[in-house]
């Protein structure tokens, strides 16, 4: 009876470990197939495999485009002549694009035909402006044939021998690091790569169109501020002024200038008669049946854009405005087409894991901390499809334009979100603007309640052309009040952190807080003047944890000095005993904030958050007498509750 | 009492079976020799070619071997099928033999063994993958791979052991 009962109790004890062992395995199996079935439904971000073929250089054209169609006729010598009622500015139309501002990554077609007039009138029905309209460009750039005249650029410098320097030089761009070294060891045969770059040299070509329409006119005083100010407050404050009623004269390039109008990418689309005319060409030496053919012109995107510089904007005293200003014209267009153009983004496969490596360099126009895609190959039925895996950011990118033969030109990455990343995958450059905006609620879990919690970052490196520069700061709203808690921080990447992210931030802020927190028994209300001495320093690191997504570990020194006086004041009382003191007083805290936040990857621009903050730390007042008391002796913790929604710009 | 006990059992039975079944569930049978091989490149020495070549399997080294069997075997009974770009293609490829895999089974299977010499002719063995599927329903892995494939040996090898007729012969 007795062994009975102790086997009895034996397997019972032993049956429900069992049981919970299997409870849970099948419950983590479960939860498992149902996070990748929920991935899978919520990142609904399966793209088709044509998208994503590996990637190939692409020749760019720039053209500007000026509205002219205001004309004077004039008589000399018995012939008509047509003119413009205002001259063009070379300033804003400028006649040779700053190809080196738009990176290495596109094959530049240095077009004769870079400037165009349109001379047809097209109305704005809001404002009356003139604008362009992509009819009227591509009746222009027929008129010119700027089309063979691109695509003619390839077959000139043929020379009788394939490949044809142009090729060679795409094959050297577009192929990786094994094709690269299999084809220097056998340069002189015709392989797939010879064929697949010479079909891409006159399949990937695109012409690009930036039309002012408006200009604004800077006053001095812009060129004394700062960038931002500039932009917020300067600028706005100044009408555009249409094109027609443009002075050249009025535009002071030692001080500022602000351009918008509209942007239009072209494809230059080969028929099956074309490409038949083009290897005509090179077997035949023959190109005239090549410029019999039609070539057509597709609008693939078309955006508008603003763009502004001033004095203050240039580093170099040397550079002038109209160049700046130019740059970041192209510059800024370029970068917008490839977040919208699949041709434009790199593409390539994983080469190595732990840490990310791939074969993209300066050579693709790779910058630090720029954002990469990873896709997963997905059969499903027939063909493929890829869905999104993670995302990673460039560390450190290769300059790889060199002779690379013999060595690995590969760039690190680090990897941010989602789960593990394996060779074989690949990744899409996917450009964003550097702002993340967060938004939840923050709880005090020892006093209680619940404060709207509205955090943003901002990269601002680009601007600054600081790598890893961060702005960060939080926006808390209660009923009464709004505080706002911009922090500067710095991204910290030395190389053996080669998945993580470490930012290290001072925060000097300025506080106006006015906030009430109602536990039914104690309110409490803190009131500060707006100049008060506050720091913070802090490390914040960030460590993709395998498919979950990510989690980020705090570590904060922190110390608030609420100065007395005009300075700063604080009001305690308590209702319910009516009890209720106001002096002057000031607050000194020093502590240690930990915490830890995890976050879950749901789409390239959104994912989930939540975590605890521990603020470990003392506070004194100083009472009538100017005397500090420890308000609350010895340490005292508060621990807050974060979770919202995170969004990526 | 002992009916307790033995229901104890029934359940522990039924748990494991269960358990059992759900971690064979996770490995997926994967069948032989269904590959895709494309012609890339004649290699950098003679008797080299380049092969794009795909290998299934649950894991990656399962895969990486598995496509190394299949870069030889496609070479000796299926032949490389001309690349899309079909214009130019160096290294189009007649099957070596015709013969199906039955003739001579024992060698063959030594030959794809886990101690078979297939793994001889393939250079750069270690190349990453360059591209990677993964299959919706049964999560079965494709990984493929460029491999150098050293045909001239692999052929005078077999020719040897007699297991393929001879060149002349086919051609």
């Amino acid at each position: 009876m007795i062994v009975s009962q102790l086997l009895s109790n034996f397997f019972s004890r032993w049956l429900e470990a069992l049981m919970l062992l299997i409870g849970v395995f099948t419950t983590t199996f479960c939860i498992g197939q149902e996070v990748n079935k929920a991935n899978f439904i919520l990142n609904n971000q399966l793209i088709e495999a044509d998208n994503l073929n590996s990637y190939k250089r692409v020749g760019l054209t720039i053209c500007t485009a000026s509205l002219s169609n205001e004309f004077i006729q004039k008589t000399r010598g018995g012939e008509i002549e047509i003119e413009s009622i205002y001259d063009i500015d070379p300033h804003l139309f400028f006649p040779n694009a700053p190809y080196q501002y738009i990176s290495n990554k596109f094959d530049v077609n240095q077009s004769q035909t870079n400037h165009l007039q349109i001379n047809n009138r097209v109305l704005n029905p809001s404002d009356g402006n003139r604008i362009f309209h992509s009819v009227h460009i591509i009746d222009a750039l027929n008129a010119s044939d700027v089309s063979h005249e691109v695509l003619g650029n390839l077959l000139e410098p043929f020379n009788g021998t394939l490949p044809p320097p142009e090729v060679a030089k795409r094959i050297y761009n577009d192929a990786t690091f094994n094709q690269k070294n299999r084809y220097s060891k056998r340069y002189s045969g015709l392989d797939k790569l010879v064929v697949d770059s010479l079909n891409s040299c006159f399949n990937n070509n695109y012409i690009l169109v930036i039309g002012v329409e408006r200009v604004k006119y800077l006053p001095k005083a812009y060129a004394k501020r700062r960038r931002f100010i500039n932009r917020v407050f300067n600028l706005a404050s100044i009408g555009w002024i249409k094109m027609e009623e443009y002075d050249p004269q009025r535009v002071d390039w030692r001080v500022g200038v602000a351009l918008s109008g509209q942007a239009f990418l072209y494809k230059i689309e080969t028929s099956d008669a074309t490409q038949n005319a083009i290897w005509e060409a090179y077997m035949d030496s023959d190109r005239s049946s090549f410029y019999d053919t039609d070539l057509g012109l597709t609008l693939v995107q078309q955006i508008n854009f603003e763009v502004s510089a001033s004095a203050s904007d240039s580093n170099e005293r040397s550079k002038r405005l109209d160049e700046i200003i130019q740059a970041d014209l192209v510059s800024s267009v370029v970068r917008r087409m490839e977040g919208l153009e699949s041709n434009f983004q790199v593409k390539r496969t994983v080469v190595e894991s732990n840490p990310v490596k791939l074969e993209i360099g300066n050579k693709e126009g790779l910058k630090a901390n720029e954002r990469y895609l990873v896709y997963e190959g997905v059969s499903s039925g027939p063909g493929e499809r890829y869905k999104i895996v993670g995302a990673v950011r460039a560390l450190k990118p290769t300059a790889n334009f060199g002779n690379d033969q013999g060595q690995e030109m590969t760039s690190k990455f680090m990897q941010y979100q989602g789960r593990d990343v394996k060779p074989g995958m690949v990744v899409r450059q996917f450009n964003e603007l550097g702002f993340e905006l967060e938004l939840g609620p923050k709880m005090n879990l020892g006093i209680g309640g619940a404060l709207p919690n509205v955090s943003f970052t901002y990269d601002i490196s680009n601007a600054v052309n600081l790598p890893g520069l961060k702005l960060q700061g939080s926006l808390n709203s209660t009923t009464s009040s709004v505080k706002l808690d911009p922090f500067i921080g710095y991204l910290v990447k030395p190389d053996y952190l080669t998945d993580s992210d470490m930012v290290l931030f001072f925060a000097p802020r300025q506080e106006d807080i006015n906030s009430t927190w109602n536990t039914g028994d104690v309110n409490i209300t803190m009131s500060q003047g707006i100049n008060f001495p506050l720091s913070k320093v802090g490390l914040v690191y960030d460590r993709p944890l395998s498919r979950l997504g990510g989690v980020r570990a705090k570590l904060g020194y922190t110390g608030y000095d609420f100065t007395a006086g005009e300075e700063g004041t604080i009001f305690l009382y308590e209702s319910n005993t009516n009890w209720q003191r106001n002096y002057v007083s000031k607050l000194r805290t020093r502590g240690i904030e930990v915490g830890a936040e995890a976050f879950t990857f749901i789409s390239p621009s959104v994912s989930l958050y939540g975590g605890l903050d521990k603020f470990i730390g003392r506070y004194w007042n100083l009472d009538e007498n100017g005397i500090e008391v420890e308000k609350r002796p010895g340490n005292s913790a508060t621990i807050f509750g974060t979770f919202g929604i995170r969004f990526a710009f | 009492m002992r009916t307790t006990t033995s229901n104890h059992f029934i359940i522990i039975a039924i748990a494991a079976a269960m358990a059992s079944s759900v971690l064979q569930g996770c490995k997926v049978q994967i069948p032989l020799y269904e590959y895709d091989a494309e012609c890339i490149s004649l290699g950098s020495s003679s008797g080299l070619q380049v092969i794009s070549i795909s290998g299934m399997g649950n894991n990656e080294d399962e895969c990486r071997t598995n496509a190394q069997k299949n870069a030889v075997h496609a070479f000796i009974f299926k032949g490389i099928k001309v690349s899309q770009n079909g214009r130019f293609n160096p290294c189009a490829r007649e099957r070596m033999t015709r013969e199906p895999m039955s003739e001579h089974q024992s060698f063959w299977d030594e030959f794809f063994g886990p101690s078979g010499s297939y793994g001889d002719y393939i250079t750069q063995k270690m190349n990453p993958p360059y591209k990677r599927i993964r299959n919706a329903e049964d999560k079965s892995l494709t990984l493929f791979f460029e491999y150098h494939v050293d045909i001239r040996t692999l052929r005078q090898d077999l020719e040897r052991e007699g297991v393929i007729p001879s060149a002349n012969i086919l051609n």
